[in-house]
């Protein structure tokens, strides 16, 4: 199964990144002032001369009809508006004769841009244009240079309303003699545009059978720079969308590369509302784009203040991305990205928690998927054996307690077969990054192994310590092994003491002071699961976590355990009350 | 309707009027605060129309008020646009544009209007309907292609306002009396220049779904052929205008059309005679070539059963008329016959 647009499929070039993704910056070449960010200070002496440069651009662009230059115009969009705001700010406080002296050629520069379509059309321009041209106008003429100026903005304005446009003269006329009301005359006409576009774009014929209007690869690319401008207007985005899905027989991208980005910076950013399929058509067609919606929902994730994990939920279930996952090529991308960021975080928790949270999500929505249609999990999990990816998949919610157990017992089993037959580092790795993917699973394990009243199990020891430490030897997973089972074995010991106190359980903590990194998370992790499943430890909890918690790096340790246990038991309606409650009164103490 | 309905209506007359007063020279003792007024009562039947549009016997009340009203202005009133119902949804847009193309409009009104455009959006939303006007007029623009004018249903410009002259028409119809309607459809129809005029109707007549506006009443269609035929030069100037697949499918939904376009062609086809140097059938009235005339036919033959056996039935019947020849070259409808049975 290969979805159509597949080909276009480049390496990852996650290294062009920068996790922080930063915004187009194209500087106009001659007009250095009209740079984002250049303060009000810096117009004055040498906004004269910038105007003269973006008189030379409207000239340009009202010459040209080239797609180089429509690509121009909609290149410099962003800096024009910045550029009309600051004249702006100066008109604002000035009467027009003034204002000509101080700007010339501002008259000949804004009713130029009145003539230019792209201009007009984008929102951001319009505004500042207008905002410009209301300044000129003045209510109290005082010279004939003012009048003039005022009766020219009157026209300009008028014609940006009124019903006239290009080509077809005798037809534009005909509008005015119908004798109603034309105030609707552009909507419809854009609607019908649209719709046309639209039935050409899908390869319809046309209502009378002309199948002489079908587009041109080059066609399609200019309708793509038309829309950059106005790709936000809610009755644009039918075109939006078939332009998307649009794919001609040419091996080359015919979408222009811009419209492509600035749909995919509204898209994340929620400035336009496209159909899944649209949104999906867009990420498998331009990586580059997936790979910024990735980054951008990294990024958010990351500055994620709250203990809660809902708002993380919330932000993954609205970046559409482990929808659009569902295919096995964006899953990969977004996977990669995220086994990088890993890596390169050195197994950061925080990290950990978005693979986590991430990964549920995608499954929800893989499962919910109409089973016909939805591509083979090995598809999504090439490295691993399915086996292992089916037991792992499985819903830890809900299940008896011994039929858990018995799980469990069959996950660490796989897992361990790859730690010992088939050892090397990136089988191994693979292993434990699959089940960082599922990491529910391990907490299941520390739960089971205090609950359990029998002996220790060495097999869910194994599991924490190598969910932990998944790198070490065997002789350091051991030493990890062996704290864990004293830890445990202190703390099974103090529960069944009538009297418990938050010094007790510190000293047990206290001991294990000098262990490594995993280790130490790793006993930070049994020591809270410890405390929520004991309910008669409940009362000293606090005590305990407030100790426990010195450090940031502890706090933070600490609260995920405590947020992903209340995630994980508010899921599937499997609610356990008291741990709940008790959960969550100590992440709101942390 | 008592009390509160009637004041209603009667506040209804007084927004007509001022629609038309601001088209009208009287706008320059308007004040700002005077338009504020205005807009409160464009905003207030927006309202009315917001309210009661799915409510059918209040719209028919105020729909059969507009209608006095349009007919009480109509005569009295210079290029009267008339105001139906639907329009209440834009009444503000209509009041501002109406004013702001005002030369009349004193500057402190026009300044006030204009300086809406950047905060009236998110306060008052009184220009946001112009500013939206702008951006779809720009839009449109940006993407406007140069469809071809023959074949209206490819032309967005010619739907778009071929659905307006529909509206436009139909407004007009409900005003008048029927002994009146067809001087009022000549009145509309002569105003757009040729050969608008023609894209326009055939793109009302092909997309035209059989709805008569009210029962009893002459359907759109029929009258706007009445008009097309009444003139043979402008039947000809129509036929001439459109493409030969508008022709052939206005021909297979009405059989007026059939019987004309017929006629028109076989006009043609008398007017041809041999040029004995070229051995090729030229017209004698017209710029049509023998091919052209063999197109349209093969094209509408190819627009269905019946319309193949009416073109056939009439090519055969002239052919017998002209002697019945079957060898080429001596009679136009034999090789016109021979033209159409080769494909």
């Amino acid at each position: 199964m290969r979805a159509p647009g597949t080909r276009y499929y480049r390496e990852p070039t996650l290294a062009r990144h920068r996790v922080e993704v930063r915004g187009r910056s194209v500087p106009c070449c001659r007009c250095k002032t009209a740079r984002r960010g250049l303060g009000m200070a810096q117009v004055a002496p040498d906004g004269v001369l910038s105007l003269q440069c973006w008189l030379n651009k409207a000239a340009e662009w009202g010459q040209k009809t080239t797609l180089e230059s429509q690509q121009d115009v909609c290149l410099h969009l962003p800096q024009l508006q910045d550029f009309l705001l600051q004249i702006y700010e100066s008109l604002k406080h000035m009467r027009t004769h003034s204002a000509m002296e101080r700007f010339p050629g501002i008259g000949q520069l804004l009713g130029r841009l009145c003539w230019n379509p792209f201009v007009v059309a984008h929102e951001g321009n319009r505004s500042a244009l207008m905002s410009c041209l209301c300044c000129l106008y003045n209510s109290d003429p005082c010279s004939p240079l003012e009048l003039k100026a005022n009766s020219w903005i009157q026209d300009s304005i008028c014609h940006l309303f009124t019903a006239s446009g290009p080509g077809h003269q005798e037809v534009w006329k005909a509008v005015n003699q119908l004798g109603c009301s034309t105030v609707d005359y552009h909507g419809k006409l854009l609607k019908n545009t649209i719709i046309s576009l639209v039935s050409k774009l899908k390869g319809c014929h046309s209502l009378d059978g002309n199948s002489n209007n079908r587009l041109s690869p080059q066609d399609v690319r200019e309708i793509s720079i038309k829309c950059i401008p106005i790709q936000t207007m809610p009755d644009v985005y039918p075109l939006v969308e078939a332009l998307l899905m649009y794919h001609s027989s040419e091996p080359e991208e015919v979408l222009d590369e811009l419209f492509i980005e600035t749909v995919n910076r509204s898209v994340m950013r929620k400035k336009i509302v496209l159909s899944e399929s649209a949104v999906l058509s867009l990420w498998l067609r331009h990586l580059p784009s997936l790979e910024k919606a990735v980054l951008d929902l990294f990024q958010r994730l990351i500055a994620v203040q709250s203990k809660s994990m809902s708002e993380m939920e919330h932000i993954i279930k609205d970046s559409f991305l482990p929808q659009a996952s569902c295919h096995p090529s964006i899953f990969m991308i977004v996977d990669g990205i995220l086994r990088k960021a890993l890596l390169e975080t050195d197994g950061n928790l925080k990290v950990t928690t978005i693979i986590r949270l991430f990964t549920r999500r995608f499954i929800q929505v893989y499962e919910k998927d109409n089973v016909q249609a939805r591509y083979p999990l090995r598809a999504f999990f090439p490295h691993n054996s399915l086996a292992m990816v089916m037991a792992l998949l499985r819903e830890s919610q809900g299940l008896k307690p011994n039929i858990s157990l018995q799980h469990l017992h069959g996950i660490i089993q796989k897992l361990r077969e790859v730690d010992c037959d088939e050892r090397s580092h990136k089988n191994l790795f693979n292993s434990w990054y699959l089940l960082i993917h599922f990491g529910d699973w391990v907490d299941v394990a520390a739960e089971q192994l205090l609950m359990s009243k029998t002996e220790i199990s060495e097999d869910l020891l194994w599991l924490l310590a190598f969910y932990y430490n998944p790198c070490n030897d065997n002789q350091e997973r051991i030493k990890t092994m062996d704290a864990a089972r004293e830890v445990h074995d202190r703390m099974a010991m103090i529960r069944r003491n009538a009297v418990v106190c938050a010094v007790t359980l510190r000293g047990v903590f206290e001991e294990k002071k000098e262990c490594n990194f995993g280790t130490t998370q790793l006993l930070r992790h049994l020591l809270v699961t410890f405390l929520l499943y004991s309910s008669e430890w409940h009362r000293v909890a606090r005590d305990c976590i407030s100790q426990m918690t010195q450090t940031q790096e502890a706090a933070n340790e600490v609260s995920d355990v405590l947020a992903r246990t209340v995630c994980r038991l508010n899921n599937k309606g499997m609610k356990n009350e008291k741990i709940t409650k008790i959960a969550l009164e100590l992440l709101h103490n942390l | 309707m008592p009390g509160k309905g009637k004041s209603m209506l009667e506040n209804l007359d007084h927004f007509v009027e001022i629609l038309v007063l601001s088209q009208s020279v009287a706008v320059k003792d308007w004040g700002v605060s005077r338009v504020q007024r205005a807009l409160d009562w464009a905003a207030y039947f927006k309202h009315i129309f917001l309210r009661f549009q799915s409510n059918e016997s209040v719209k028919v009340v105020l729909e059969d008020r507009l209608q006095l009203k349009n007919h009480q202005l109509a005569t009295s009133t210079k290029n009267y646009k008339c105001v139906c119902f639907d329009h209440l949804e834009q009444s503000e847009d209509i009041l501002c544009t109406n004013l702001l193309q005002n030369k009349a409009l004193p500057r402190d009104v026009f300044k006030y209007l204009i300086s809406r455009f950047n905060d009236g959006c998110k306060e008052e939303e009184i220009l946001c309907g112009v500013d939206k006007i702008i951006a779809h007029k720009a839009a449109s623009h940006l993407l406007s292609s140069s469809g071809s004018l023959q074949d209206p249903l490819d032309n967005p410009v010619v739907l778009t306002q071929a659905e307006m002259l529909r509206t436009s028409v139909e407004g007009k119809l409900k005003v008048f009396e029927r002994s009146h309607q067809p001087a009022c459809v000549s009145h509309v129809l002569s105003g757009i220049p040729p050969p608008a005029i023609f894209y326009l109707l055939g793109c009302v007549l092909i997309t035209d779904d059989g709805t008569a506006i009210v029962e009893e009443e002459i359907p759109l269609p029929s009258l706007l052929l009445d008009w097309l035929l009444a003139n043979s030069s402008t039947w000809s100037d129509f036929c001439s205008n459109l493409s030969c697949q508008t022709l052939s499918m206005l021909s297979s939904k009405y059989q007026r059309v059939r019987d004309a376009y017929l006629d028109f062609l076989i006009n043609l086809g008398s007017s041809m005679e041999l040029d004995l140097c070229s051995g090729t059938w030229v017209s004698i009235s017209s710029e049509m070539t023998f091919q052209t005339l063999l197109d349209r036919f093969k094209r509408l033959s190819e627009g269905g059963e019946d319309l193949k056996e009416a073109a056939e039935t009439t090519l055969k019947r002239l052919k017998l008329e002209s002697g019945d020849f079957d060898v080429p070259s001596l009679c136009v409808w034999t090789d016109l016959l021979i033209g159409l049975n080769k494909s």
